[in-house]
């Protein structure tokens, strides 16, 4: 039963190939089907390895906080001394954050890595030499290489549109976390959050690969198709074309909010803006509207929520609190 | 792990991370109040998280601090009875410790930012090399070669910096009193 017993031995080996294992996924370009296949197997053969496992891997995902902490306008972050002072300067003003673009990186070697980036309330269109377009939504980043012919995009932040000129001898492969889409010909857009991502297909179709949880998972996705992918499951749900349409406003610069509560629209807003929302009491969370609202402008939303049902607002240190 | 049932693995998994982890720093405390040997109780500790992914295996209990507990109380009894040693006397129970777990403040938006103050320490507190590698992976979110040729080291080198960093990082993130939390 366990497998530690009395010896710290057994334990620390345990927890070095789980460390192993777990860098490896996360951090290894090579990782694929069959490196998760081995994984599911040793964590399968006892319950010590998926403790030990668990426990690393909640640990990892808790430092993907630190992402937050990247400096705005700085190229490069230097460790060590001068930690302490970036650090203290960004958790300070962590409310307002503006994470802008962080640039072309030296690279020392082929493949050539582009990165891409937009600041909150940012949008670009990028054309790759192939003629593939890609849109960036606010604060967002990401890296494209065309590699033996591959041609890979990886959106490490945020929310992007791809129009996809197709080419079967040089897949489309966007990473996002440890969830990978295919393009066979198409228009789509991956929204990466925290612990999830979220994939529109709007024209032609795609394959949604999941590596994140037990078992790695895939879907081929048909126009309508909103994928939601995170380390626990794969779900697709078929939606109404204006309810797609609606889901990439952004592209016009417009939110479209259909039976959306408060708490939601809040959310949204605070993508696109540094000046942040937050709502006051559940009264207030809780109530659904329906509307299109320009992704910029909060003024306008405030007022929605004051003459539709009577709220208030009040500006409280960088926040305004929206409440009964 | 039953491999007929990987959904509940994954319910399981998902209990375990939310509920279980964050009992580590109240369990350690429990643990050397109750265990003479301190060297033993990562080995402890480790073993009653094995109990308790089993059990929960079967039926995921509806308060795992009161479970957490009590199992760690079975395992000591266990060992005691099979290393013939001296019984303690009453074990202490968590509220005798003072041994808090209570969740902190609701404001999400303090416990952010108070997660991120503690990540800070414990990165802060990192060997540097190790901190090095973590920073321009998680913060400047470099590639694993990427990251060799900016230190310097070859990737495998890399490998073992970040999972070097990992448990180093673990143990103070779930180990140590998250008394940052409790400040208001």
């Amino acid at each position: 039963m366990s497998v530690a017993g009395d010896n710290n031995v057994s334990l620390q080996s345990v927890r070095a190939r789980a460390a192993a294992l777990l860098v490896d996924r996360r951090s290894s370009q090579q990782w694929g089907a069959q490196e998760e296949a081995g994984l599911e197997a040793w964590l399968a053969q006892s319950p010590a390895h998926a403790v030990e496992f668990l426990r690393l891997e909640a640990a990892w995902d808790r430092t993907e906080r630190l992402a937050a902490l990247r400096p705005p306008g700085r190229k490069t972050l230097v460790a060590g001394d001068r930690l302490r002072p970036i650090f203290g300067r960004a958790v300070a003003g962590l409310a307002v954050i503006v994470l802008v673009g962080i640039g072309v990186r030296p690279f020392l070697k082929a493949p050539v890595v582009r990165t891409f980036a937009t600041a909150v309330g940012g949008h670009k269109t990028v054309t790759l030499p192939d003629g593939s377009i890609i849109e960036l939504n606010t604060n967002t980043s990401l890296r494209v290489a065309n590699a033996k012919g591959e041609r890979r995009v990886w959106l490490d932040k945020g929310e992007a549109f791809f129009e996809v000129v197709h080419n079967g001898a040089h897949p489309f492969v966007v990473t996002a976390g440890d969830h990978k889409v295919t393009d066979i010909g198409t228009k789509f857009a991956v929204r990466k959050e925290a612990r999830s991502i979220r994939v529109t297909l709007v024209e032609g179709s795609a394959r949604l690969d999941s590596l994140a949880g037990a078992q790695p998972r895939s879907a081929v996705l048909r126009p309508g198709d909103v994928a939601i992918a995170d380390a626990q499951s794969l779900e697709v749900q078929r939606q109404a074309p204006d309810d797609v349409m609606s889901a990439l406003g952004w592209r016009r610069g417009m939110l479209v909010f259909h039976h959306a509560t408060l708490a939601d629209a809040v959310k949204e807003f605070n993508r696109y803006n540094t000046e942040k929302l937050a709502i006051g009491d559940s009264y207030a969370a809780n109530l659904t509207f329906n509307g299109a609202l320009p992704t910029n402008d909060i003024g306008a939303f405030v007022r929605v929520t004051q003459k539709t049902f009577a709220l208030h607002a009040a500006k409280r240190g960088n926040e305004i609190v929206i409440s009964r | 792990m039953d491999s007929g049932s990987s959904k509940n693995a994954s319910g399981v998994s998902a209990w375990f991370v939310r509920e279980v982890l964050p009992l580590e720093a109240a369990l350690i405390q429990f643990l050397h109040h109750n265990w003479r040997n301190a060297s033993e109780v990562p080995d402890l500790l480790h073993d009653v998280y094995v109990r308790t992914y089993e059990a929960a295996g079967k039926e995921i209990p509806d308060n795992a601090k009161a479970f957490v507990f009590a199992t760690a109380r079975h395992l000591i009894i266990d060992r005691v009875r099979r290393e013939r040693i001296v019984p303690i006397e009453i074990m202490s129970d968590m509220e005798s410790l003072g041994i808090a777990v209570d969740e902190p403040d609701a404001d999400r938006r303090l416990i952010a930012r108070a997660e991120l103050r503690r990540l800070e320490s414990a990165l802060d507190r990192l060997r540097p090399r190790f901190r090095e590698a973590f920073v321009l992976r998680q913060i400047e979110g470099l590639s694993r070669r990427e990251i060799a040729s900016r230190m310097g080291v070859g990737e495998e080198t890399v490998k073992q910096y970040l999972a070097d960093g990992i448990c180093a990082l673990a143990d103070m993130l779930y180990g140590e009193a998250a008394d940052l939390r409790r400040q208001k």
